[in-house]
């Protein structure tokens, strides 16, 4: 009786000896973890770090590449999560973590403003995608692709495929109507000089523009009538084109920028009330 | 059988304190293993070598702040150098500087980054008496001169010296830069602005803006042309208007064409700077490759 007891405490004690080994790296992990939660991602990424270089059995291999990533997307290192997610993704066992990684990454090639790259991702993950809830998941982030690409047409096209009544999509479709066309901008003030500014209210840049248009206008046409051709060439090369030229410049630089104007107060509006999930 | 009883129990206590004792030491050394002296500077060394270099220096800092270690602080020093904090890193080199071992080195070191600063009175200070640096070092801070003299704006010092220091792998392509920086393609300036004086245009081409300059050239003729007509004619009000034009394009065809030469000496001077950075990164700065950094 007494010897089965004693091998019992020998056994229990082995035992706590063994545990007291697998213990280390958790405990690394929830130091880690407890960095990251408070928002210090430097240090978090540090004890990550430290985490993979000690852990020998290559355990935390996925969620500490993966936590690593993330840590550096929260502080804006781009560059750095874009690899550490791919690294990640290396570790990834479960296509649903391959897949989920995929758009971390397309997140953050939009927030680094590399849209073109996430857009062509997207592409091929769309060939990939097998379920209605991925596809979804595909045009959302499209959506928000487009939407820092200021495209907000092709944004509002890919929402909708989600839901016609996507609150992003009334978003977009909004911003698409608030914008000024440029072309049109430009066109009209091919035709009537200053009307691609009143287009875009500005007023008194039109006026201008208008007055000295015909002013030079005027004065060409008048050299040429009374036979002034050397006048009418000079002051049509020189005054005249030049005001001319600046209109329409202007024009199109007005509907640039006063797109750039609604653009950045949507996306600001996004940033602040919208509450769903955001690259 | 009592003796039996006692025999096991023997047995018994001895494994009990030996397992318990071997377990709490494991538990306890494990903890807090990630975190000792030696581990913080393997790891340290891991960060270093994956060229995370402001962790790196976090680790090494905690290791030196136990046990002072010369190596590590050159390798703080060197790790601040590749962050471009120059300042510090020359902080760092300086306190090595009566190592044995590593004061040459850090000097060495401290010179690239006066010659990375653009600092070169200061790399000659620095270097000047190489004949102090050992040996195996002495190569090493005379090529680091002599490299600084193609980067700096003083005269270059006599060709000899060069192939005294540089080897005959690298020497052809040392020469290659001694040879441009000593006459430089540079375009003169006053002749750019004489030649547009003369002919309008002429010191653009000379620069080489061959369609500015045809360009100067058809504008100043018309407006001097229309000038010279409308005096002619008696149009008294055009005349002058032209010949205000003329005045003023003139003037700016001489001081673009000094603008011009200007710009084109600047960009000489751009691509032979571009070009000997490529160089000498490629070979260090012509310093020794640290082999301990990265083992």
């Amino acid at each position: 009786m007494c010897k089965y007891l004693y091998i019992n405490v020998l056994l229990i004690l082995f035992l706590v000896n063994k545990t007291g080994f697998a213990q280390v790296p958790e405990n690394q992990l929830k130091f880690a973890d407890s960095l990251f939660k408070a928002q210090n991602y430097f240090d978090a990424i540090t004890e990550y770090k430290r985490l993979l270089f000690f852990d020998g059995n290559n355990e935390y291999d996925f969620s500490a590449n993966y936590k690593i990533a993330l840590a550096y997307k929260f502080g804006a290192k781009y560059g750095s999560a874009i690899n550490y997610f791919r690294i990640a993704s290396n570790y990834a066992k479960l296509p649903e973590q391959k897949f989920n990684i995929e758009l971390m990454i397309v997140r953050t090639n939009i927030l680094r403003g590399t849209e073109n790259v996430a857009l062509q991702m997207l592409d091929d993950l769309m060939k990939q995608a097998g379920t209605v809830s991925k596809k979804k998941e595909i045009y959302y982030w499209r959506g928000w692709a487009y939407m820092f690409k200021d495209d907000w047409e092709n944004a509002s096209k890919s929402f909708a495929q989600i839901n016609p009544n996507h609150k992003l999509k009334l978003l977009c479709d909004k911003v698409n109507d608030e914008k000024y066309s440029v072309t049109f901008a430009k066109v009209i003030s091919y035709i009537l000089p200053g009307f691609g500014q009143f287009y875009t209210g500005h007023y008194l840049s039109g006026l201008l523009s208008l007055g000295w248009n015909v002013l030079w206008g005027y004065t060409t046409v008048n050299a040429f009538a009374s036979d002034r051709i050397f006048d009418g060439l000079v002051i049509a090369n020189l005054l005249w084109f030049r005001f001319y030229r600046g209109n329409f410049q202007n024009a199109e630089k007005f509907a640039k920028q006063e797109n750039l104007k609604i653009t950045n107060k949507a996306l600001y509006k996004i940033q602040t009330e919208y509450r769903g999930l955001k690259p | 059988m009592k003796r039996k009883t006692s025999q096991i129990s023997t047995i018994f206590y001895f494994l009990f304190f030996f397992v318990l004792s071997t377990s709490f030491a494991q538990v306890v050394s494990k903890t807090n293993d990630y975190f000792n002296l030696k581990n913080r500077l393997k790891f340290g060394n891991y960060l270093f070598c994956q060229q995370d270099y402001l962790r790196a220096i976090d680790e090494f800092n905690a290791v030196n702040k136990k046990i002072k270690n010369d190596t590590l602080d050159f390798k703080i020093g060197y790790a601040f150098e590749k962050m471009r904090k120059y300042d510090k890193a020359i902080e760092k080199f300086s306190e090595l500087n009566g190592n044995k071992n590593l004061s040459g080195l850090s000097r060495l070191e401290t010179g690239k980054i006066f010659l990375l600063k653009k600092e070169f009175p200061e790399v000659y200070k620095l270097l000047i008496d190489s004949i102090e640096y050992k040996n195996n070092l002495r190569q090493y801070a005379g090529r680091l001169k002599y490299l600084t003299y193609l980067y700096d704006n003083k005269p270059l010092p006599d060709s000899s010296n060069y192939k005294l220091w540089f080897s005959s792998k690298v020497l052809p392509d040392v020469m290659k830069f001694y040879r441009r920086k000593q006459n430089p393609h540079y375009k003169s300036e006053t002749l750019s602005g004489v030649l547009s004086a003369i002919i309008p245009g002429l010191g653009k081409i000379y620069v080489g803006e061959i369609g500015d300059g045809i360009t100067a050239l058809l504008f100043n003729g018309v407006l001097g042309f229309l000038a010279y007509n409308n005096f002619k004619a008696n149009h008294k009000f055009r005349a002058w208007l032209f010949t205000g034009l003329t005045a003023v394009f003139y003037g700016g065809n001489i001081y673009g064409s000094v603008a011009a030469a200007q710009i084109y000496n600047s960009g000489v001077n751009f691509r032979f700077t571009r070009e000997l950075n490529l160089f000498s990164k490629k070979h260090n700065y012509f310093l020794p490759k640290f082999k301990f950094l990265c083992e």
